[in-house]
């Protein structure tokens, strides 16, 4: 502490003192910072009232009036806590909880003000996003800078966040100085909700709520919850005047080449993602659930085995115990790095083998249906013998090389079979051996082992993996443009209901699918601007419908979870 | 260990019931040994774990095998019941009889074999059901439908582990809830259920208090009048307690690759290994002299 301590010859206590002084000087870094970002939040949430109220006339959302002041308040009573804090106005006693008080005010405001500005509309200026990204790099710089000791960790923390804040009081400038900069609002909700975070976040860890690594996972929660914020509230404000004024009929029309058709709707890109998704569910999970129990329990992966076949046999002679031992732990092995790779391939490519084998490829489409057929076939049979049906059957898929919804439920069955694969052997993998020791030692065989202890244990872990990637087919665009699904103009079919031959008729027919309608009406909401908003209600009821599975998936794996422990 | 499928395939052709030529060799050898091993080695790979393993073990009599860490017991006491099987390295040279019959010989089917010798783990592995489910599983797997005659068995096995009053208005509670001196005497009613032959207990007191492994002590004393029970201990006091004969195994360490081999000591009545051992390392170890 003193020089006299420092002159001394006491190395030990001089190592300390380096240290602790170490400490002083990180520690005065990081104050100097924190107060600095928290500064710089508060500013960018004060200069956008300041900016709002001067053109709070042009607003038309119900809840302009009242809004911003609430938010206002929110702000204030935050900084209030915040300052008070500092000062220690409050007593150190209650600490901790205040500081969680302070951040859900900050946090509280900043959803109001964003959903305030959101309100707004425009893409522009997206520019002033790449501070998001700035920040999350110099933050993973400083976690990945080798082990860098506390000081320099903290000062790269602080670099962070003071860019941030400097990167958002210089749009505050500018659109100070240039009221016609950035007026489309949403920019500035996004910037300061972030800076607000940011401040909040960094005044905590100051503080001495948060360590350094819980404010990171914060930061980063943030910024992904607001980025998905901005984009639904985006959406969903394109697709309102469709959602609200003709839900029913837009459910139920089909595809239109006028945006005014009073029967323009999405009916056949729900029944053809409907089909996919059945595709996917009869095709992917039972083949993919199979090879991930085929891949952790049976495979044989121990080279050791050849080595000791080897030892025990002499290495010249080529037995068939050694082939297969060789071939199985190698072919093991193949088949590992293959599905990871599957799981990475681009969709395109699947499409593109959907494309070849399903669509262009006639004597494969032709095997395909003809044992559909032979199978509709004989259903008809049977039921023309007990009088059921009348007539004549006719080979309903008969028809090859042209896109068919078989050809598009078939390539996405296939894109999703890694993912499945992939998460499903994760399941089995995380079984507990003991279970099966357990179960091995009162004589059950391998597969009872697996059939009573290892898929129930897997199960939850498998449902909330292949639900999760029945989402991603449901949501996949890309392979069906390959495959050809239908994007403009498709003739309404009668009722799958009709008959038997309608319903298996349309496997073979031409389709389309939710993402496709999709993709199509943005494409022309550039000709034809009423294509816009069906396009944006078209997204959400997709969206609803994506949240509604993996909600299922949640809740099926906590039934399951429960029903284990 | 012919192969890495062994474990639940048993060779082609006739798979020979153990009770069948069980009683065959009764017949003509007449005698209560259970299990006879003669020169039994256990490699892990090309590793030896374990070797020149003679052991004779008796019927209604409960075997402790103990030793310091790393010296194979537990290995050997696994190739009593073929669990090494699941090891896909692991190979067994040597001979191993039960009652007679060669248990490696590829006519013998290792799932019959863990059947008719149960086994109860280091720690409690309850299935994650029910604690009626927990016990019915061995007799549900082996055939056995009829509901009431599941509840008898179920009643019967967890009366004779001693948890039946514990437990009997709680039967469809999950077996994960018990306390874990409970769950190791269901993971031995588990085992009872299947009516084997042969227990063989891996340290089953490791993971418990002193009142609940002293719970499994008395549990043990009563079930050796029906069962055959080995014991893998690494307490001594556990050992000269509750067993009637006990085989002390120890390491050796091959310095040229620094690989540790189990071998059998000494295998003799209790009362003699702990009173007055033949060999020296025995007596170092039973009064804390080994290292």
């Amino acid at each position: 502490m003193s020089l006299t301590t420092l002159g001394s010859g006491d190395t030990t206590a001089r190592v300390e003192e380096t240290i602790k002084r170490r400490g002083a000087d990180a520690r005065a870094v990081a104050m100097m910072w924190t107060s600095l970002a928290a500064a710089g939040g508060l500013l960018a949430v004060v200069a956008m009232f300041v900016t709002w109220y001067a053109d709070i006339g042009s607003a038309t959302a119900w809840f302009s009036g009242f809004l911003p002041p609430v938010a206002l308040l929110l702000v204030l009573a935050g900084a209030v806590v915040l300052v008070g804090k500092q000062f220690n106005l409050f007593g150190a006693d209650r600490r901790v909880n205040s500081d969680w008080f302070t951040f859900a005010i900050f946090s509280g405001g900043a959803v109001l003000l964003m959903a305030r500005q959101l309100t707004r509309g425009g893409l522009s200026d997206m520019v002033y996003l790449l501070l998001v990204p700035l920040v999350i790099w110099t933050f993973f710089i400083g976690r990945s800078v080798g082990k860098p000791s506390r000081s320099v960790m903290l000062e790269l923390e602080q670099v962070a966040l003071g860019l941030a804040t400097v990167g958002t009081g210089l749009v505050i400038v500018k659109r100070l100085l240039d009221p016609e900069f950035a007026t489309d609002g949403w920019v500035w909700g996004v910037l300061a909700g972030v800076a607000v975070v940011t401040a909040a976040l960094a005044a905590s860890q100051y503080l001495g709520t948060l360590s350094l690594f819980q404010v990171v996972l914060f930061v980063a929660l943030a910024l992904s919850v607001i980025i998905l914020v901005v984009l639904l509230a985006q959406v969903i404000g394109d697709g309102w005047p469709v959602l609200s004024e003709r839900l029913g009929d837009f459910w139920s029309g089909t595809l239109r080449s006028r945006s005014e058709d009073e029967q323009l709707g999405i009916s056949q890109g729900i029944l053809g993602s409907f089909w996919i998704a059945a595709f996917v569910v009869l095709l992917a999970f039972p083949i993919g659930i199979a090879a991930a129990v085929y891949l952790e329990e049976y495979a044989p992966r121990d080279p050791a085995n050849f080595r000791e076949a080897v030892a025990s046999e002499g290495g010249l002679w080529l037995s068939r115990r050694k082939i297969r031992l060789w071939f199985g732990s190698r072919l093991t092995t193949i088949l590992d790095i293959v599905v990871r790779n599957l799981a990475g391939v681009p969709s395109v490519v699947y499409g593109l083998l959907g494309l070849f084998l399903f669509v262009k490829s006639v004597s494969v489409i032709n095997f395909f249906f003809g044992i559909i057929n032979a199978i509709f076939g004989g259903l008809f049979w049977v039921l023309q013998q007990i009088n059921l049906v009348d007539g004549e059957y006719e080979d309903v898929l008969a028809e090859a090389g042209q896109s068919s919804l078989f050809a598009g439920g078939v390539t996405l069955a296939i894109l999703v079979l890694p993912i499945v694969i992939i998460t499903a052997a994760e399941a089995v993998r995380a079984v507990p051996d003991s279970l099966r020791q357990g179960a091995f030692g009162v004589g059950a065989t391998k597969w009872e082992v697996i059939k009573s202890q290892v898929l129930p244990f897997a199960a939850p872990g498998i449902l909330t993996g292949t639900l999760l990637s029945l989402a991603r087919a449901v949501g996949e665009a890309a392979p069906l443009i390959l495959v050809g699904a239908i994007t403009g103009r498709l003739a309404p079919r009668d009722s799958m209901f009709s008959g038997l031959d309608q319903f298996f008729g349309q496997f073979a027919d031409r389709f389309t699918a939710m993402p496709i309608v999709i993709v199509g009406w943005v494409r022309n909401s550039g000709v034809d601007e009423g294509f816009g908003p069906a396009a944006g209600a078209a997204i959400v009821i997709l969206l609803v419908f994506v949240i509604m599975m993996n909600s299922v998936a949640v809740l099926l794996r906590n039934y399951f979870e429960k029903k284990r422990a | 260990m012919t192969s890495v499928t062994s474990t639940d395939v048993p060779a082609k052709g006739k798979t020979l019931s153990i009770d069948e030529t069980a009683q065959a060799a009764e017949a003509t050898t007449a005698s209560d040994v259970v299990f006879q091993t003669k020169d039994l080695s256990v490699f892990y790979g090309d590793f030896r774990a374990v070797r020149d393993v003679d052991l004779d073990i008796h019927q209604g009599e409960i075997t402790a095998l103990i030793g310091p860490s790393g010296c194979g017991k537990s290995t050997v006491l696994r190739s009593f019941n073929r669990m090494n099987d699941l090891i896909p390295t692991a190979r067994v040279e040597g001979l191993l009889q039960y009652r007679g019959v060669d248990l490696y010989d590829p006519k013998v089917d290792p799932v019959e074999v863990r059947r008719r010798i149960g086994m109860v783990f280091q720690k409690p592995n309850p299935f994650p059901k029910s604690i009626f489910d927990n016990v019915a599983y061995g007799p549900r797997i082996a055939g056995v439908k009829n509901k009431g005659e599941l509840s008898d068995l179920v009643e019967a096995s967890l009366q004779r582990a001693a948890l039946w009053d514990e437990v009997k208005d709680r039967l469809s509670a999950s077996a994960t809830g018990m306390s874990g001196g409970q769950q190791q005497r269901l993971c031995i009613a588990r085992a009872i259920a299947s009516s084997p032959d042969v227990l063989l207990m891996d340290e089953p007191c490791s993971a418990l208090d002193p009142i609940a492994t002293a719970r499994i002590e008395e549990l043990m004393a009563e079930l050796k009048h029906d069962y055959t029970i080995m014991i893998v201990t690494h307490n001594m006091q556990q050992a000269a307690r509750v067993s009637d004969r006990t085989a002390f195994f120890t390491a050796e360490v091959d310095e040229q690759n620094d690989q540790r081999t189990g071998l059998l000591v000494e295998y003799d009545a209790t009362t003699t290994i702990f009173s007055n051992p033949a060999d020296e390392r025995t007596e170092n170890y039973i009064t804390g002299r080994f290292g």
